[in-house]
C-alpha cells in the first residue's frame, strides 16, 4: 500500500512497490495528463513535481513517494486560474501536437520556482531533458522568457 | 470536373432531397429541441449549438483550427462559436485529393478549401431563405452578420432560431465571398486547442479510458522473417490482473490491467521462433543497392540527350549519395483501444485514417460496416506513421481473442523497432557543366517502393467509387491491389527528382531501380522529397561550385521555368542577407525545393570549428498560396525545420541480423532545445488557393546545412546523417 499526497489530497493505492509513479498515476488513478514517452527518463514527458521539484515519474518507483507530495499537470493551475507559464504558452501558441507539453510546462514551472530569473543558458540546461518532436523549442523559450519578464502572472 | 465540386454536389443533392432532420425526443429540459445538418460538416441545434464536424486528424499541424474557419468564413459566424467534433468513418469525409478519408500529403486545407467554403455558403443561404420564409419577404433583402440574419426594417434573428423554417427550405449552392471581404481567413492565429494542451486535458489515443479496459503488450518477431512456433505463459500467472496470452498476427499478446504489469508479463513469456537462415543487414542492403547501381534502371524522365550533353561538357562529375532508414518517433508511442463484442467493434485510435482503420476492423471481425465505430483521438504526433493501422489491427485482434476491451500499448522500443521506416536510398549522379552553366544531369534513384507494400490494403478504399457497397469494393480492390504494383512505378520513390526537378537543364535523364529488402517502409514527413531534396539540392550545389558561380545565382538562372520557386528562393536569400558578411567560422548554404504544391527555400548558417559544426540559423521562405492562420504556418515551418535537422544530424536506423539496432532516444537521438538554431520564416504573399504546409519545410533543410558545411570545410557530405569528422 502506498500513501502519498496527490495534488493536495491524500491518496492510497494498493500496488507493487516497484511500479513507477507514472503508471500509478495513469493506470491506477486515471490521471492521464502526465505522459509516457520513453520509459528511460530520456524524454521528460512524464515530468511531475515531488515536493515541488521536477522528477521523471517513469523511473521513480512509487515506493519513493511514500508520505510525500506529488503535483501533476492537472493541479498546476489553481482551479480555473492558469499558471503564468500556461498563459504564456497559450499566448505564444506553443503546443502543436501537444503531447510533450505537460512535461515541458512542469519542468519550466520547477525551474522558475527555484530560479525566477534564469539566463538563456540556464533555461536551456533546465529544459534540455524535455524532447519535442514537433519543434516547439523556440516558442517554449519565448514563453518562459515572457514569464521571467513578468508579462504573465 | 474537379472532385471537390463532385463531392459537394453529391452532398447537397442528398441534403436537398431529404434534409437530415434530427428531432430530439424531449429529455425534460430539452422539449421541442430541433437540430439541422445542412451538410456533412455543420450541425445547428435550437439551443444555439453550432457543431463543426472535423474530418481530418489533428496531429499538431492545425487542421482543428484552420478547417472550421473555412466554413465559418462563408457561413458568416465567428469560428469561436463553433464546437468541434471529430468525424466518424464515413465516405462523405473522403479527402478530395487522396480519394479516401485520410489526413496526409499536406492536403487538408488544399482539399477542403472549396468544399468547406461551399458548405458554409450554402448553409448561410439556407438560413437566409428560412428567415425570408418566416418574414414573408424577398430573400434578396436579407443579409447576415455573425450568425444572425438581418432582414428589412432591421429585423434580426439568429440562425439557430430559424431551424423550423430552414427544414422547409432546400439547400442550394451559393456564391463564395470575395477574398477581400475575409474576416477570419488570414487573420486568426490562436490555436483552438491550446487550453486543453497546456493543462494536460487533451485525450490522446494513449489516454482513452473505457470501462473495464485492460492493457496489452505484444511480443513481436525478434528479427525480420521470424515465424512464431509456439509460446508458454505459465510464469505469467503470478502477475496481478493477468487476463491471458493470445497469439495474434504480429506475435503474442499478454493482457493485464495495467501497462507496467503488461510489460512485466511480456518479459515472462516464453516464445519459440523459427529464425530464417539469412538475416537482413544494412550492409546486405547496401550491397543490393550497389548491384542495382550497375544497371541503368527504368526510365522515369528524359529531356534532351543526356549522354551527348554529358560527353560534350567542359567538366564532368559522377558521385554517389546515400540516405538511411529513418524512424518516425512520434512522441506518443503507438497504441489503440478496441472493444470487440459478439456483434460490435469500436476502436479509439490516434489514426490518420478512419477509413483505413474501419477497413481493418471489417477485415479482422468480418462485421458489416454499420457494426463498426472508429473514434479518432488527438494524435501525439503523426508524421505519416499513423497512415499505417497496424496498432488498430493488433487491438482488434486482441480484444476479439480476449473478450474484453483492450488498449494495446507499444513501448518506445517497440515503436522504434517495429516502425514503417522512411526508406533508405542510394543515388548515382552524373553532371556536366559548360560555360558556367549546368548542361547535363543524370540521376539513378535506387530505393524501396512504399506503394508496393501499401497498395493491396489501400486500393479498395482509394479506387472504388464511394457508392459501391463495401464488400464489393474489397473484392474488386483486392484484385487491383495485386495487379497494380507490378504495373505502376511508385511515383513517391523519386518525387522531387524526376519530371518535377525544377531546374531547366537541357539534358536530363532520371531512372529508378526498386529495392526489395523486406524492411517495412512507409510515409515519413515529405516522403520521397525527404531524400530527393537532399540529393538534388546538394548535387546542384556541386555543379554550381564546378561552374564557379554563386549558389543562389546558379539556381536562379536555372529556375526560368519555375517562377514561384525562383521568387521563393530570392525572398529567402534576401531575408537571410545572403551576401552580408558573417562572423568568423560561419558559413551559409542554400537549398530550394518544391513539394506538395508549395515552394520552399532555406538558407542555413553553420558555425564550423575543426571537425564539429553547429547550425546557428535557418531562414526559410515558403510559398503556400493563401494562408489561413499565419502564425500556425510559421509554427509548421519551425516544426519542419527542427524535424529535418534532427534527421540530418542524428537520424539513422540500421539493421544487423534482421533486427533494428536502435531502441530509444539514447541510441537514436533527436534534436534538443540547446541545439535548436534561430529560425526565421518568410511567408511569400500569394492569393492562390492554399497549398501544402505540413511537409514542404522539410526537404531543403538538410541540403542547405550540407552546402554550408562544404562552403566552410571544403568537405562535400554525401551521406546522412551529416558527420564532418570521419
Amino acid at each position: 500500500m502506498i500513501r502519498f499526497v496527490l495534488n493536495g489530497s491524500p491518496v492510497e493505492v494498493k500496488v507493487e512497490d516497484d511500479m513507477p509513479l507514472l503508471w500509478v498515476l495513469r493506470d491506477e488513478l486515471n490521471m492521464t495528463g502526465t505522459k509516457f514517452g520513453c520509459g528511460m527518463s530520456l524524454c521528460g514527458a512524464c515530468t511531475v513535481h515531488l515536493d515541488g521539484i521536477a522528477i521523471r515519474s517513469c523511473v521513480t518507483p512509487c515506493s519513493a513517494v511514500e508520505g510525500k507530495k506529488v503535483t501533476t499537470i492537472e493541479a498546476l493551475s489553481n482551479g480555473d486560474k492558469l499558471h503564468a507559464l500556461q498563459k504564456a504558452w497559450m499566448a505564444e501558441n506553443v503546443p502543436q501536437c501537444g503531447y510533450c507539453q505537460s512535461g515541458q510546462v512542469m519542468q519550466a514551472a520547477s525551474l522558475l520556482a527555484s530560479n525566477p530569473a534564469p539566463s538563456d543558458e540556464e533555461i536551456d540546461a533546465a529544459m534540455q531533458g524535455n524532447i519535442c518532436r514537433c519543434g516547439t523549442y523556440p516558442r517554449i523559450k519565448k514563453a518562459i522568457r515572457a514569464v521571467v519578464r513578468g508579462e504573465f502572472k | 470536373m474537379s472532385s471537390n465540386r463532385r463531392d459537394f454536389l453529391r452532398v447537397s443533392a442528398l441534403a436537398g432531397a431529404a434534409l437530415i432532420l434530427e428531432f430530439h425526443l424531449p429529455a425534460l429540459a430539452e422539449a421541442n429541441s430541433l437540430s439541422i445538418e445542412p451538410n456533412a460538416w455543420i450541425k445547428v441545434t435550437s439551443e444555439g449549438r453550432y457543431v463543426f464536424i472535423l474530418d481530418r486528424a489533428e496531429m499538431g499541424q492545425g487542421v482543428m483550427t484552420a478547417l472550421p474557419i473555412l466554413l465559418a468564413e462563408e457561413f458568416d459566424i465567428d469560428p469561436k462559436k463553433l464546437e468541434v467534433e471529430n468525424a466518424p468513418a464515413d465516405t462523405r469525409y473522403s479527402n478530395a485529393d487522396l480519394h479516401m478519408q485520410i489526413t496526409g500529403g499536406s492536403t487538408s486545407v488544399h482539399a477542403s478549401w472549396l468544399p468547406l467554403r461551399n458548405a458554409g455558403a450554402s448553409a448561410r443561404q439556407l438560413f437566409i431563405d428560412a428567415a425570408a420564409l418566416k418574414w414573408g419577404c424577398d430573400a434578396k433583402l436579407c443579409t447576415t452578420n455573425d450568425g444572425t440574419v438581418i432582414g428589412p426594417d432591421q429585423k434580426k434573428i439568429a440562425y439557430h432560431q430559424l431551424i423550423d423554417f430552414a427544414l422547409k427550405c432546400k439547400v442550394k449552392e451559393a456564391p463564395l465571398k470575395d477574398p477581400k471581404g475575409f474576416k477570419f481567413i488570414g487573420r486568426v492565429n490562436e490555436r483552438r486547442e491550446n487550453l486543453v494542451k497546456v493543462t494536460g486535458r487533451a485525450t490522446y489515443g494513449i489516454d482513452v479510458r473505457v470501462d473495464n479496459v485492460c492493457v496489452a503488450m505484444v511480443l513481436r518477431a525478434p528479427c525480420l522473417g521470424a515465424k512464431l512456433k509456439g509460446f508458454r505463459a505459465d510464469k505469467i500467472k503470478s502477475v496481478r490482473g493477468f487476463v491471458g496470452a493470445f497469439r495474434i498476427s504480429t506475435g503474442v499478446a499478454v493482457v493485464t490491467k495495467n501497462t507496467w504489469l503488461a510489460k512485466k508479463a511480456r518479459e515472462l513469456l516464453e516464445v519459440d521462433w523459427e529464425i530464417p537462415a539469412e538475416l537482413q543487414s544494412s550492409e546486405g542492403i547496401r550491397q543490393q543497392a550497389l548491384r542495382e547501381a550497375k544497371h541503368r534502371g527504368s526510365e522515369v524522365f528524359r529531356r534532351g540527350n543526356f549522354l551527348k550533353g554529358f560527353e560534350g561538357a567542359e567538366e564532368q562529375i559522377e558521385v554517389v549519395y546515400e540516405c538511411p532508414y529513418l524512424s518516425h518517433s512520434t512522441m506518443e508511442p503507438q497504441n489503440c483501444t478496441a472493444n470487440v463484442t459478439e456483434n460490435f467493434c469500436e476502436v479509439w485510435a490516434p489514426t490518420q485514417s478512419p477509413a483505413l482503420a474501419h477497413k481493418v476492423c471489417r477485415d479482422v471481425t468480418g462485421f458489416d460496416a454499420d457494426k463498426i465505430r472508429v473514434n479518432t483521438t488527438y494524435l501525439g504526433g503523426g508524421f505519416g506513421r499513423r497512415l499505417a493501422q497496424d496498432y488498430v489491427r493488433e487491438a482488434v485482434e486482441i480484444s476479439q481473442a480476449a473478450g474484453v476491451p483492450v488498449r494495446v500499448q507499444w513501448t518506445r522500443e517497440d515503436d522504434m523497432q517495429y516502425d514503417l521506416y522512411r526508406p533508405c536510398s542510394y543515388h548515382v549522379l552524373r553532371g556536366g557543366v559548360s560555360a558556367n552553366n549546368a548542361v547535363a544531369w543524370s540521376h539513378h534513384v535506387i530505393t524501396q517502393s512504399i506503394m508496393s507494400d501499401l497498395l493491396p490494403e489501400w486500393a479498395p478504399e482509394m479506387l472504388m467509387p464511394n457508392w459501391m457497397p463495401a464488400g464489393m469494393r474489397n473484392i474488386l480492390g483486392a484484385g487491383i491491389g495485386t495487379v497494380a504494383p507490378a504495373l505502376m512505378s511508385d511515383p513517391t520513390a523519386f518525387e522531387g527528382a524526376g519530371e518535377d526537378v525544377a531546374y531547366a537543364i537541357d539534358n536530363i535523364s532520371v531512372t529508378y531501380s526498386k529495392l526489395t529488402t523486406g524492411v517495412p517502409v512507409g510515409f515519413w514527413r515529405s516522403v520521397g522529397h525527404s531524400y530527393t531534396g537532399f540529393v538534388v539540392e546538394s548535387f546542384i550545389d556541386e555543379l554550381a561550385h564546378m561552374a564557379k558561380v554563386d549558389a543562389v545565382e546558379f539556381r536562379v538562372k536555372l529556375l526560368s521555368q519555375n517562377p514561384e520557386l525562383r521568387e521563393t528562393l530570392l525572398q529567402a536569400s534576401h531575408a537571410a542577407g545572403w551576401a552580408n558578411p558573417l562572423p568568423p567560422n560561419c558559413f551559409r548554404g542554400v537549398a530550394a525545393h518544391s513539394s506538395f504544391r508549395s515552394h520552399a527555400a532555406t538558407v542555413a548558417e553553420v558555425q564550423i570549428t575543426g571537425d564539429s559544426f553547429k547550425v546557428t540559423r535557418i531562414v526559410t521562405a515558403i510559398q503556400c498560396g493563401r494562408v489561413i492562420n499565419p502564425d500556425m504556418v510559421r509554427a509548421q515551418i519551425e516544426s519542419a525545420t527542427i524535424f529535418a535537422l534532427s534527421a540530418a544530424l542524428y537520424g539513422e536506423i540500421t539493421w544487423n541480423e534482421g533486427r533494428v539496432q536502435q531502441s530509444n532516444f539514447h541510441n537514436q537521438p533527436v534534436l534538443r532545445t540547446s541545439e535548436c538554431p534561430q529560425i526565421d520564416v518568410v511567408l511569400v504573399k500569394s492569393d492562390s488557393a492554399p497549398t501544402g504546409v505540413g511537409e514542404p519545410g522539410v526537404p531543403p533543410v538538410a541540403p542547405a546545412v550540407a552546402n554550408a558545411i562544404f562552403k566552410g570545410s571544403g568537405k562535400r557530405l554525401r551521406t546522412l546523417p551529416l558527420r564532418l569528422g570521419t
